[in-house]
């Protein structure tokens, strides 16, 4: 399965400019609510809360709604038929150029475009376009030990894709948590990265005795339940809540960042190789 | 732009430095799914003198062995720390992994993804490619519970790849590939691990 799937991605990579400009995916609307002395929360509205040890940035994934899913596949079906129609003028100008080429053989040799078909019809993940990120800017408090940032979003559920933005990223890809952002609440939770020894084991402050890439190797990402910061005066008790979590075993890396994982919880996971065990259901 | 990055990536899966062997696979998409009789694959050498400056290059310069694992499960864990590390895994985020799989088409992309990494890496050149390239394989195969154990620059170059800086072919990548399943599965060494 693993390995028909890599087969399959890879073919698209090698599709991807035919198709790559058309894509329009509807925007993840989120609303930064700002430090003022004075906040008015929306209860129509529903609320994110990130909170973390310092100005970081993290990345999140809003998972399209059915319908948006449905507008994202009939886009692709229109472009897939377009493409089919065009495929025999795209072939005979192939074998034109190559039998041009195959005269003398300068060059690269032309490729023969793949029949657009719907097993062959390269289209992104929708997921991949509704990745947004948080931070460092626009924090809603800050703290020297904390900083939380508060934005209106859809309802629905998000997805912790890790940390940096899509230029520079280091993603979640083995190990993730989902969770549901509802209407009227502010769903919140801490986010940091921990150092770890040789053994992957975490450990208190800057590792010892490492070379750079040790150090750029040795840490992971916390996902938990955010601490008493998060209990902003300025906001209403009752809207904070902490999210029921989603195990998410495996991420595409879709910017070719460095992969990751979010640390085992006590309680929620821990993980058994790269197999995420849901420590929930053994209670 | 995006399309000539794009075919700058796919430019350096061209020219492979191996002889094609009768009945291997000819295309990429065949060399993916290649699962060669351990047998055939040629054992690297991993003999070498530990001096001063191949223990400073151990974090860049390594193997990795798992006791009691096959070759087809090793070359299955590489291949999978491969795919991460190019961004060709395609992840099971929805909670039905097969449908995320049909419901884009299973030539779904990493495409869109993969032009804006590939855009870093044009600003920011071979270098990056090769740093992302060694944590992520560290990371993941250490997460698929293998040890990691110290080379020689050479002797690490007659079986690995870089990524970035060297024109490697799908095929050469999934032969050295199969050699370094070949070491993870192979006697366990005697030096010392590394760790992550």
């Amino acid at each position: 399965m693993i390995r028909s799937a890599m087969a399959l991605a890879l073919a698209a990579m090698a599709l991807a400019p035919a198709s790559v400009a058309a894509q329009k995916a509807e925007e993840v609307e989120v609303e930064q609510v700002k430090d003022r002395k004075s906040v008015t929360l929306d209860p129509g509205k529903a609320y994110l809360m990130i909170e973390a040890p310092g100005m970081m940035i993290s990345s999140w994934i809003s998972m399209p709604s059915a319908a948006q899913r449905a507008d994202w596949q009939a886009q692709r079906s229109e472009e897939l038929a377009e493409a089919i129609v065009d495929y025999p003028k795209d072939l005979a100008r192939y074998e034109r150029r190559h039998a041009s080429w195959s005269k003398e053989e300068v060059g690269r040799e032309p490729e023969r475009p793949v029949e657009p078909t719907e097993e062959s019809f390269p289209w992104p993940d929708l997921e991949s376009r509704r990745v947004f990120s948080v931070g460092p800017q626009n924090r809603f408090a800050s703290e020297k030990d904390y900083s939380l940032w508060l934005m209106a979003v859809p309802e629905g559920e998000y997805l912790f894709y890790g940390f940096g933005n899509q230029t520079f990223s280091d993603c979640a890809c083995m190990g993730s948590l989902a969770f549901e952002v509802k209407t009227g609440k502010i769903t919140a939770l801490r986010i940091s990265n921990a150092w770890l020894d040789g053994a992957g084991q975490r450990i208190d402050g800057f590792p010892k005795g490492m070379n750079s890439l040790d150090v750029q190797t040795r840490f992971g990402m916390v996902v938990e339940p955010p601490s008493d910061f998060s209990l902003d005066p300025r906001l209403p008790r009752e809207m904070i809540t902490v999210p029921e979590f989603r195990l998410v075993e495996r991420l595409p890396n879709w910017f070719g960042g460095t992969v990751n994982r979010v640390l085992p919880f006590p309680g929620l996971f821990t993980y058994d190789g790269t197999k995420m065990v849901d420590l929930r259901a053994a209670e | 732009m995006k399309f000539f990055l794009v075919a700058a990536g796919m430019a350096c899966m061209a020219a492979p430095a191996f002889a094609q062997e009768a009945g291997e696979p000819q295309t990429d998409i065949e060399w993916l799914a290649w699962v060669p009789d351990p047998v055939s694959i040629e054992r690297p050498d991993l003999a070498f003198v530990e001096d001063e400056e191949a223990l400073d290059n151990y974090e860049k310069y390594y193997y990795f062995h798992r006791d009691e694992t096959d070759f087809e499960t090793a070359l299955a864990d590489l291949r999978e720390c491969d795919a991460h590390s190019r961004g060709l895994f395609r992840g099971n985020f929805t909670p039905d992994p097969t449908a995320a799989m049909t419901q884009y088409g299973p030539l779904a992309g990493a495409a869109g993804g993969l032009i804006v990494g590939l855009m870093a890496d044009a600003i920011f050149g071979p270098a990056e490619l090769r740093r992302k390239r060694r944590i992520n394989m560290r990371r993941c195969m250490f997460y698929n519970g293998y040890a990691r154990f110290g080379l020689a620059k050479d002797v690490w170059e007659s079986f690995n790849f870089e990524e970035g800086s060297r024109e490697v072919s799908e095929a050469d990548r999934q032969r050295m590939l199969a050699q370094q399943a070949l070491v993870a599965s192979g006697p366990r060494p005697q030096a010392q691990e590394l760790g992550l």
